[in-house]
C-alpha cells in the first residue's frame, strides 16, 4: 500500500462542521446497511434478480457526491446502490423496484442493473460495462451547449477502463472540454481478474494525460479527501477548463455479485482493506477531529436502522406490475401501438 | 422539382429544424466545416456553426454515446454514421442504451435521437462500405427505422424523426444522393410526415409490389416493363419500417391478391421476411398466390461491378420475380 | 428464532461442497430428516437432511455455487409465526 492511503489529517478536516461530517457518516452508513439487508431479502426470495454490493466503496459515492450540486447529472455502472443514495435516493423506491413493485424507481422494469432517479438528475446504473461512460460524456456536451455551470459525473470501475468505449470518450470530453468528471473506482479487481491481470499500467490515472486531462488518485477510503479532488474538479469542470479523471483507490469488501465468494482475493490483501473501512476510519477522523462523541455516531446508526425498517416495510406492500404492463413504455409514442407490432 | 434532389431535402430538414428548436445539433464525422463526405451538410456550418454542427473524431461509439447522453438531459441530437457499416461500432450506444432507456426506466427517460446512416451501394463501394443492414434495427424493440425513398419523403420523414421522442435509425441510400446537390437547390416546402404511412408510387391490380430505399426505382422500373406485357404492377414504398403502414399494404393486396417484396438487403432475414410472413399470417384470405421476396444474393456486395450487378436486385430480376409470381406461380417459389 | 444452519463435514478431507439442486422453496414447512438438497463433494453426492422440523426462511447459497464446511447455506425458522417474524425484520 503505498504513502497516498495513510490516516486523513487534520487538515482533511478542515472546512466541514461536525454536522456536515456526521451527514457523510450518516450516508456511507446507510449505503453499507441497505446493501447488507439488501442481501437478506434476496436471500429470503424478496428480490429476484442479481445484486453487486458496493460495500467498502461508499466513501466514493458520498464524497464525490458532496461536491456536486443540484443540477448536477450522473451515470453509474452495475455496482450503483451507493451511487444513488449518496445523491440522496430513497431507499424505500429503491427495495420497492428491488422487489419488482410497479411503484419501484423504473415500475419494475429495470431493477438493480438500471436503477434511476431522474428528479435527482440520476440518468441510471448500466448493465453493460463502460455503458455509461458515453452518456455521461453527451450529457456534459448538451449542458455546455446550454452554456450552463453544472456537470456530469461518470462512476465506473478499473475494468471498465479497458473498454473502447472509456477511451473514445476521453478522447471526445478532453477535445471539446466537456464538463465531467470520470470517477473510477479502482478497487483491484474487475470482475475476478486482478487489475495486474487486465492492465498494464499501476494507475488508471495514467490513461489520463494520453488524452491530454489531469489524471488524480486519491485515497478511494478517505471521504474527505475524495470530496476535496471531486470539488477541485468540479470547479475546473464549471470554469470550463474541461473534464478530469478521478481515480478512487478503494476495494470491496463482498465479491463481484451477492454470492460470489472471491476466492480469487488473497486472505491478507483481503484482511488488510478490510482493516481500512471507511466506516472504521471515519468515525476516528469525526471523534478524533471533530469531537464527535459515540453517542453522536450511535444517533445517527439508529436513526438510519429505523428508517430502512420503516422504508422495507414500505417496499413489501407496494403492488406487484400487471403481466401486461411489460407492454408499455416501449416507445414514448408507438403511433397508437402501431410500432409494437 | 428539378433542383431539389434527395441531400438537398435532408439539408433542407436539418436546417429548418435547427431554426425551429435550439436543441437540435448535429453531431458526426467531417460535417460541420467540410459539409459533409456527400456533401449533405454543406452550407450548414456558415449558417448555424460549431454550436449545432459539432465535427467528432472518428468514434462512432463516443458519436452515438454522446447523443444518446445529450437526448437523456433534453438535447435533440442528430448522429451522423458515415457509412451505416460502421454503425456496428455503436451497436451497444444505439441498442442496449438508445433503445431501451424508456423502458427499463419505466417511462422516467427517453432518448429522443436520430441517428442518420448512409446505407447501400453506389457502385463498387466494397463489402464494408455497401451494406442494407436495417432489417437489423426493426429487430430491436424500442427503435423505430425509416427508409426515404424520394427527396421529399426525405425532408418529410427527417422532420418528424428529429421531432419524434424516440430513438430513430434514418436509413439514406447512397445511390439517391444524385447530383451532389447544394444549398442552391431549390427550397421545397415539405411538411413533416407520420411514420406509418406508406405511399403508392404506381397503382395496378395484378401484384403489389413492395419496395424502399434505391430498389423502389428498379421496382418501378420492372413495372413499366411488366405493363408493357399487360402484367398490372401495384408500387407500394413503406417509407417507414417501423412503424410499417400494415393497414395500407393489407388494402393493396385486397385490390392486387398478390405480395412481391423487393430490396437491396440480402433475402436471408431481410425485412422482406418479416412482411411476408406478416402477410402469410394476416392476409391469406385475400391472397391468391404465395408470397414472394427479392434480395440481394446471400452474400457480400462485391467490389466488381458486373458481380455487384449480379448479387443486387434491380430491375430485370425484379421483373423475372414478378412473372414467376403473376404468370407460373405454380413453380417452385424461391427468394430469388 | 429463525436460525442458519452450516454446510457439514461430511469426510475428513471435504473442504467444501456445489449445492448441485435444492429440493426445498421458501416458504416450504419441512420435517426433521427431510431432504433439502443434494451436494455434490469430491467423492460423492451427498443429501443434505433438515437437522429440525420448521418453516425454510432463506436459501444462503444457489445451485451451482461451491460453499466452504461451516459456512451456512439455509435458515430454518422454527414455526409459521417465527417465519413470519423472521420475514417482517428483514
Amino acid at each position: 500500500m503505498t504513502d497516498s492511503l495513510t490516516r486523513p489529517t487534520a487538515q482533511a478536516a478542515a472546512g466541514i462542521t461536525l454536522d456536515e461530517g456526521l451527514e457523510l457518516f450518516r450516508l456511507m452508513f446507510l449505503i453499507r446497511r441497505f446493501e447488507e439487508r439488501a442481501a437478506r431479502l434476496r436471500a429470503a426470495g424478496f428480490i429476484p434478480g442479481f445484486l453487486h454490493p458496493c460495500s467498502g466503496q461508499e466513501a466514493v459515492a458520498v464524497g464525490v457526491a458532496a461536491a456536486l450540486r443540484k443540477d448536477d447529472v450522473l451515470t453509474s455502472n452495475h455496482r450503483g446502490h451507493g451511487h444513488i443514495l449518496g445523491r440522496g435516493a430513497d431507499p424505500a423506491r429503491m427495495y420497492a423496484e428491488l422487489f419488482a413493485r410497479s411503484t419501484g424507481y423504473n415500475a419494475g422494469k429495470g431493477g438493480s442493473l438500471h436503477m434511476i432517479d431522474a428528479d435527482l438528475g440520476f440518468l441510471g446504473a448500466n448493465g453493460i460495462v463502460g455503458g455509461g461512460i458515453p452518456l455521461a460524456t453527451g450529457a456534459a456536451l448538451q449542458l455546455k451547449r446550454l452554456n450552463s455551470q453544472a456537470l456530469a459525473v461518470t462512476y465506473f470501475g478499473d475494468g471498465a477502463s479497458n473498454e473502447g468505449a472509456f477511451h473514445e470518450s476521453l478522447n471526445l470530453a478532453a477535445l471539446w472540454q466537456l464538463p465531467v468528471l470520470f470517477v473510477c473506482e479502482n478497487n483491484l479487481y474487475g470482475e475476478f481478474t486482478r487489475q495486474s491481470e487486465h492492465m498494464v499500467l499501476d494507475n488508471v490515472a495514467d490513461r489520463a494525460s494520453a488524452y491530454g486531462m489531469p489524471g488524480i488518485v486519491v485515497d478511494g477510503n478517505d471521504v474527505l479527501a475524495v470530496k476535496k479532488v471531486a470539488a477541485e474538479a468540479a470547479d475546473r469542470a464549471r470554469s470550463g477548463m474541461g473534464p478530469t479523471l478521478i481515480e478512487a483507490k478503494t476495494y470491496r469488501h463482498k465479491g463481484h455479485f451477492e454470492g460470489d465468494m472471491a476466492r480469487y482475493r488473497p486472505k491478507e490483501e483481503v484482511e488488510a482493506w478490510m482493516k481500512r473501512d471507511p466506516l472504521i476510519l471515519f468515525p476516528e477522523v469525526l471523534r478524533d477531529e471533530l469531537g464527535a462523541t459515540d453517542a453522536d455516531l450511535d444517533r445517527v446508526r439508529e436513526a438510519v436502522e429505523a428508517k430502512l425498517d420503516l422504508d422495507i416495510e414500505w417496499a413489501k406492500e407496494q403492488p406487484h406490475p400487471l403481466p401486461e404492463d411489460a407492454l408499455e413504455h416501449v416507445y414514448v409514442d408507438s403511433y397508437n401501438g402501431k410500432a409494437l407490432r | 422539382m428539378t433542383n431539389f434532389t434527395f441531400a438537398d431535402g435532408i439539408r433542407q430538414a436539418i436546417a429548418e429544424e435547427m431554426e425551429r428548436d435550439p436543441a437540435v445539433f448535429l453531431i458526426g464525422e467531417d460535417v460541420g466545416e467540410s459539409g459533409g463526405v456527400f456533401g449533405v451538410t454543406k452550407g450548414l456550418w456558415d449558417r448555424f456553426g460549431k454550436d449545432r454542427l459539432w465535427d467528432s473524431p472518428i468514434s462512432e461509439e463516443a458519436i452515438v454515446g454522446a447523443a444518446v447522453g445529450a437526448a437523456l438531459v433534453g438535447g435533440r441530437p442528430i448522429a451522423e454514421i458515415m457509412f451505416s457499416d460502421f454503425s456496428m461500432l455503436a451497436m451497444d450506444m444505439i441498442v442496449n442504451q438508445a433503445a431501451k432507456t424508456h423502458y427499463m426506466t419505466g417511462g422516467r427517460l427517453s432518448a429522443p435521437l436520430v441517428v442518420r446512416m448512409v446505407t447501400g451501394t453506389n457502385g463498387s463501394t466494397g463489402a464494408q462500405h455497401s451494406q442494407s443492414l436495417e432489417s437489423w434495427f426493426t429487430h430491436v424493440p424500442g427503435l423505430k427505422v425509416v427508409a426515404p425513398s424520394t427527396p421529399e419523403d426525405a425532408k418529410g420523414l427527417l422532420k418528424s424523426a428529429i421531432r419524434d421522442p424516440d430513438p430513430v435509425m434514418f436509413f439514406e441510400h447512397k445511390g439517391l444522393y444524385v447530383g451532389r446537390g447544394g444549398p442552391a437547390g431549390e427550397v421545397v416546402e415539405v411538411d413533416p410526415i407520420p411514420f406509418g404511412s406508406g405511399r403508392i408510387h404506381r397503382e395496378g391490380t395484378d401484384v403489389t409490389v413492395v419496395s424502399y430505399l434505391k430498389t423502389r426505382e428498379y421496382a418501378m422500373a420492372a413495372a413499366e416493363t411488366l405493363a408493357e406485357e399487360g402484367v398490372s404492377c401495384e408500387v407500394f414504398d413503406p417509407r417507414t419500417l417501423v412503424p410499417f403502414d400494415y393497414e395500407g399494404l393489407r388494402a393493396s393486396l385486397e385490390k392486387t391478391g398478390r405480395l412481391l417484396i423487393a430490396h437491396e438487403a440480402p433475402a436471408r432475414g431481410g425485412f422482406g421476411a418479416e412482411i411476408a410472413a406478416w402477410a402469410a399470417e394476416n392476409c391469406h384470405d385475400v391472397l391468391r398466390s404465395p408470397v414472394m421476396r427479392v434480395g440481394g444474393q446471400n452474400t457480400p456486395v462485391p467490389y466488381a461491378p458486373v458481380m455487384e450487378k449480379f448479387v443486387l436486385p434491380m430491375a430485370d430480376r425484379i421483373a423475372e420475380s414478378i412473372r414467376t409470381l403473376v404468370l407460373n406461380p405454380s413453380r417452385q417459389l424461391q427468394s430469388l | 428464532m429463525a436460525t442458519e444452519y452450516p454446510l457439514p463435514k461430511w469426510g475428513v478431507t471435504m473442504e467444501s461442497g456445489t449445492i448441485a439442486e435444492w429440493n426445498v422453496n421458501i416458504g416450504d414447512i419441512v420435517t426433521e430428516g427431510q431432504v433439502l438438497a443434494s451436494i455434490d463433494t469430491d467423492k460423492i453426492t451427498v443429501e443434505l437432511e433438515a437437522p429440525v422440523p420448521g418453516v425454510v426462511a432463506a436459501l444462503l447459497a444457489e445451485e451451482g455455487d461451491d460453499v466452504e464446511v461451516g459456512a451456512s447455506i439455509i435458515t430454518i425458522a422454527s414455526d409459521k409465526a417465527d417465519y413470519d417474524s423472521f420475514r417482517a425484520n428483514l
